[in-house]
Order: C-alpha cells, then sequence, then structure tokens
C-alpha cells in the first residue's frame, strides 16, 4: 500500500520533473543523390550528444540509433516506401575501443576515439534508399527522415532508462524539397 | 508602528509546517549521504580497473579460444560494475529531485490535513466563543449548533444543556425577585395606608362620641378632627402620587446646559437643610440631559443625605464635578450613619427602604433616571461613617469646546 503510494508521487513527480538535460538533436546536411540507377540519401544527425550520454556510452550499454527513411507523396498520408536503419555502438571495457555496427552496409567499425564513434553513429552517408525506376512520372515526392533512441536498463534499477529523454522526447524528423522522377536521369 | 500579530492558529501551522520540512529534509539529506558515502567507497576499490590489469595479465597465456571466452566474461563483468555505478549516480539524482517532490508532496499533505483538522475544531469553538458573548450581554435563547465528527460535540452539548438550565434559573429568579418585591411593596403599602389610617380612625371615633354624648366640644373636636382626617387624606395622596410618578417615567427632554450652575443653584435650595460644599470642576461641565429629571437626581441623592445624617449633628454634604475621557463625574459624600454591607445591594431597589416614612422609591429614581441617561451610578459606604454616591454621565465635548 505504501509502496504504491511513493510509485505513484514518483510518476507524478517524474511526470512533472526530470533530471535529464535534454538537447535539440536535428539533421543537417540532406542529401538525395543518384548512384547508377539508384536513389541513395545521407544526412548527420547533429546536436545529438550530451555528457550523461557519453557516460552511459563508456558504461557498455548498447545504445542504438534507429533511422526511418519515408518516400512520401505530395498528398500522401502513408509512405510509398520506407525503410528502417541502425546504428548500434558498443564500448569494449578491456580494449577501451568502441564499435559501431551500422546496418545499412552491415559493417562493424571500430575506433578508440568517442568522438569518431558517435560521427559512425549519426552519419548516415549515401544509403541505398530505392531504385529511381520505382518513381511514377508527374508525381511528386519528398523523403522524410527521423530517428530514435532505445530504451535501456541499467542494473539495480527498477524501470528501463528511455534514452529518448536526451532527445526531450522528440524525434528529430527532416523534410526534403520535393522532387520528381524527371529531376533524376535514368 | 504596530507589528502584525499571528493567530496562534497560524503559528500551530507554522511550526507544525516546520517539523514536517525538517523531518523529510533530514531523512532525504541521511538517504543521499549515505548513498554518497557507498559510491564513494566503490570508487576507492576500483574493481572495474583491476579487472582490466587481469585481463591484460593473463589473456597472453591462454589459448585463443580460452582468451576468447575470458575476455567475454571479464568484459561482462567490468560493464556490470560500470553500469551499477552509473544507475548508483542516477539512482543519487533521482533520490535528490524525487525526495524534494516528495517533501513537497508530504508538506502540501500534512498542511492540508491540518488545517481541514483545525476548522473542525476551531470552528465550533468560534461558535461556542459568540454564543458565550451573546450569554453574556443576557441572550439566554442561544444554542449552539453541533458540527459532523467533531470532537468538541459533547462540549457543546454541555454548554447548551448548561444554557437552558440557566434560562429557566434565571425565569425563576425573576419570578422570585418579582414576588419578593410585590411582597415588599405590599408591605410598605400596608404600612403607610395604616399609618394614616389609625388617626383617621381615631378621629372619626371621636366625633362619633362627641356627638353622641351631646358634648359641648364637639364643634371644637369636629373642627380638630376634620383637620387631622384631611391632613392624613393629602399623606396618602402624597403616596400614591410618589409611586405613580415612578410607574409613569416622563420621556427625557434633552437639552444642553451646564451641570455646575445647576448644583450651585440647588445649594442655595437646600441651604436651610444641609451645609453644602460644592468642589466643582474649574471649567463648566455641559451635558446633554433633561434638566428637570437630572435636578430629581440631585435632589433625592441631597435629601437621602439629609435623611441618614447622625443625630444631634448638622447635615454637611460635599457635591465635587470633574471631567475626564468624555465623561462627566459627579460624587455625593456624607458623613452619615451610612449603610449596611447587607443592604448596600439593595439601596437602588423599588421600595426598599430602612427608614420609618420613606417610601423606598428615591433612589430607585435616581438609577432610572441616570440609566436613561446612558449613565451609571455606583455607591460606596462604611456603616457609621458615610456614603458617596458617584453618577457617571457622558461629557458634551464640543459645546464645551464652544
Amino acid at each position: 500500500m505504501f509502496s504504491k503510494l511513493i510509485s505513484t508521487i514518483l510518476a507524478l513527480g517524474t511526470s512533472v520533473f526530470t533530471n535529464i538535460q535534454g538537447v535539440d538533436a536535428a539533421f543537417t546536411n540532406g542529401l538525395i543523390e543518384q548512384r547508377g540507377q539508384r536513389v541513395v540519401i545521407s544526412s548527420e544527425l547533429t546536436n545529438c550528444w550530451t555528457e550523461e550520454f557519453d557516460r552511459i556510452l563508456q558504461s557498455g550499454q548498447i545504445v542504438k540509433i534507429t533511422y526511418r527513411l519515408e518516400l512520401f507523396t505530395e498528398n500522401g498520408l502513408l509512405p510509398e516506401s520506407a525503410i528502417s536503419i541502425t546504428h548500434e555502438i558498443r564500448y569494449s571495457a578491456l580494449d577501451e575501443t568502441y564499435t559501431v555496427h551500422q546496418s545499412e552496409t552491415d559493417q562493424n567499425i571500430t575506433s578508440s576515439e568517442l568522438t569518431h564513434a558517435k560521427l559512425f553513429m549519426s552519419q548516415l552517408k549515401q544509403v541505398d534508399f530505392l531504385g529511381v525506376a520505382d518513381m511514377v512520372n508527374d508525381k511528386t515526392y519528398y523523403l522524410q527522415t527521423s530517428a530514435h533512441l532505445n530504451r535501456i536498463m541499467l542494473p539495480g534499477m527498477s524501470e528501463e532508462l528511455n534514452l529518448m529523454a536526451y532527445w526531450k522526447s522528440i524525434r528529430p524528423t527532416f523534410r526534403s524539397e520535393p522532387f520528381k522522377k524527371a529531376d533524376f536521369s535514368l | 508602528m504596530k507589528k502584525p500579530r499571528l493567530t496562534f492558529r497560524t503559528q500551530i501551522f507554522l511550526l507544525m509546517l516546520a517539523l514536517v520540512i525538517g523531518a523529510v529534509y533530514f531523512v532525504r539529506s541521511y538517504f543521499i549521504q549515505s548513498l554518497t558515502s557507498y559510491q564513494a567507497q566503490v570508487e576507492v576499490i576500483d574493481l572495474q580497473n583491476r579487472l582490466k590489469s587481469m585481463y591484460h595479465v593473463y589473456v597472453d597465456s591462454l589459448p585463443p579460444e580460452a582468451a576468447r571466452t575470458y575476455k567475454a566474461e571479464l568484459e561482462a563483468l567490468v560493464n556490470d560494475i560500470n553500469q551499477l555505478k552509473l544507475s548508483g549516480e542516477f539512482q543519487n539524482r533521482d533520490l535528490a529531485l524525487y525526495s524534494l517532490f516528495i517533501l513537497i508532496f508530504i508538506t502540501l499533505t500534512v498542511g492540508g490535513v491540518f488545517l481541514i483538522s483545525m476548522n473542525v475544531i476551531t470552528r465550533p469553538l468560534v461558535r461556542l466563543q459568540t454564543a458565550v458573548e451573546a450569554l453574556s450581554v443576557g441572550n439566554f435563547n442561544i444554542r449552539v449548533e453541533e458540527s459532523p465528527r467533531s470532537p468538541i460535540n459533547p462540549l457543546i452539548r454541555t454548554f447548551n444543556t448548561m444554557v437552558s438550565e440557566l434560562e429557566e434559573n434565571r425565569r425563576k429568579l425573576l419570578q422570585a425577585q418579582k414576588d419578593m418585591v410585590w411582597r415588599e411593596m405590599a408591605k410598605i403599602m400596608a404600612h403607610e395606608i395604616k399609618n394614616p389610617l389609625t388617626p383617621i380612625q381615631l378621629a372619626t371615633q371621636r366625633i362619633e362620641h362627641n356627638y353622641l354624648n351631646q358634648s359641648p366640644n364637639f364643634q371644637k373636636v369636629l373642627t380638630e378632627s376634620t383637620r387631622i382626617i384631611h391632613e392624613e387624606i393629602a399623606s396618602l395622596q402624597r403616596l400614591v402620587r410618589a409611586f405613580s410618578a415612578f410607574a409613569q417615567m416622563p420621556a427625557l427632554q434633552l437639552e444642553i446646559y451646564d451641570l455646575n450652575e445647576q448644583l450651585t443653584d440647588l445649594r442655595d435650595h437646600f441651604k436651610d437643610e444641609s451645609e453644602i460644599e460644592l468642589h466643582l470642576a474649574p471649567q463648566p461641565i455641559f451635558i446633554h440631559a433633561d434638566r428637570l429629571q437630572l435636578r430629581q437626581v440631585w435632589v433625592n441623592l441631597i435629601q437621602n443625605a439629609i435623611l441618614s445624617k447622625k443625630s444631634d449633628t448638622v447635615s454637611q454634604i460635599v457635591i465635587k464635578t470633574e471631567s475626564d475621557l468624555g465623561r462627566v463625574l459627579a460624587r455625593f459624600s456624607d458623613h452619615g450613619t451610612g449603610i449596611t454591607p447587607e443592604n448596600l445591594d439593595r439601596v437602588f431597589k423599588p421600595y426598599f427602604t430602612t427608614r420609618e416614612r420613606g417610601t423606598g422609591l428615591g433612589l430607585a429614581v435616581v438609577q432610572r433616571i441616570v440609566e436613561l441617561h446612558g449613565g451609571e451610578v455606583t455607591v460606596e459606604s462604611e456603616f457609621g461613617q458615610g456614603t458617596t454616591f458617584s453618577i457617571s454621565l457622558k461629557h458634551q465635548q464640543q459645546h464645551q469646546e464652544s
């Protein structure tokens, strides 16, 4: 009974107060370009790390950023095409190295520098999105890119920690300029 | 500038609030300090770095497969330690914030509960206080309503019962007083009527006797007896007029006049019967009063003093006047026989007298007229030494200044 009361008070408290200083993560340098007969996407997530976040990374917790790339027609409610990409980082305390796994290439990149590792986490480099031929003539498209973080469970804590709190619980989203199939050369 | 004073309820509330905040703050500080101390000890052990050293010392001596397993196991262990440390820091930080929230919550809750409880207790108490005040000014119809769940309901019930009993006792007392007054009045009336009746009866018997005996002095007897009868009838008429005047006090005819002047005139009026010494205030004392009725008051007091003089002495009366703080005080002192302590409380009661031929209305009239003027009359007396009557009236300040 008493613990329920305390939990309720804490739940109310967490909804009003938070200890976490969040940042306004945002996409920059968004680029849609043609590579052969494929449309590739590049972008970078900036202002997405905090000091506390770094300490979570150094604790050996797996931190994952999931990127969602969606192609919308001008008035469409549902995406015409969509892919999800994950960038996952893991710290090895014994080697003192950071390993980033990028799902779009299924490659592991290892670095002893946290700055480099964070860059690998936050950059999307020429991600193969769709074939030019898959687009329909006369339709106007735009690309929407968003990202979100996973939840982690630390030992000794009763609840999962939602890492999105470090982004003020807001998914950074980027919407491109409208484009058409004709903008790409077949 | 006057300092604002906190009510008792506010003082209790603030004290309670300070105690609650202090207690919760103490508990909060204790837990934070304990956790911080624990973390500092963990930090001192430096387990993760010792595990790292162990790894580097032994990894090269192990076969590749065993080295991988060894590394995985140790790495999981170091990660757990690091995460546990981080978790501790987060919990410490959360504790600091949420305990503050709990502190606010408890303070508000306890404060609210306290205020409601105080209200439950004090509201009926305020009603009780109001009722007591009403009772003190003679309102015996007052009753206090009980409040639901109030702990002082038994007190309220007792109070209501007490007021009912008081009202009943007061009613009985009033009735008893009325009966007593009527008995006293009947006794005085009987006595006062009996006194003239005896000479009247004797006079008529004398006339009858002389007439039947055809006395040669009959004419003379008739004349004397008739005079006696007339005198006694006149005495009876005076008695009736005095009672009638007391029963029908005329309405006040208020005017502003100088009290000192009125008392000076009275001294001259009584100069053959008493030596009146005046100690009047140096400046005129203007009062807003019925001149004739107040004259009656002063006359009654002077007559009372004259009648209470010791035998074989000359009546001496000292009259003093003074004004202060919007009130006028007139004192009438004599060196007469004084009043016994047991009679002192009864002197203003109608029909109360200790004299053979008094009506018992003189001082009752004094009190009645003074009270009609919003004033007060008091008496101090030492039996065998003398009596002082003090009359306090409102002072007509503005008129005095003009």
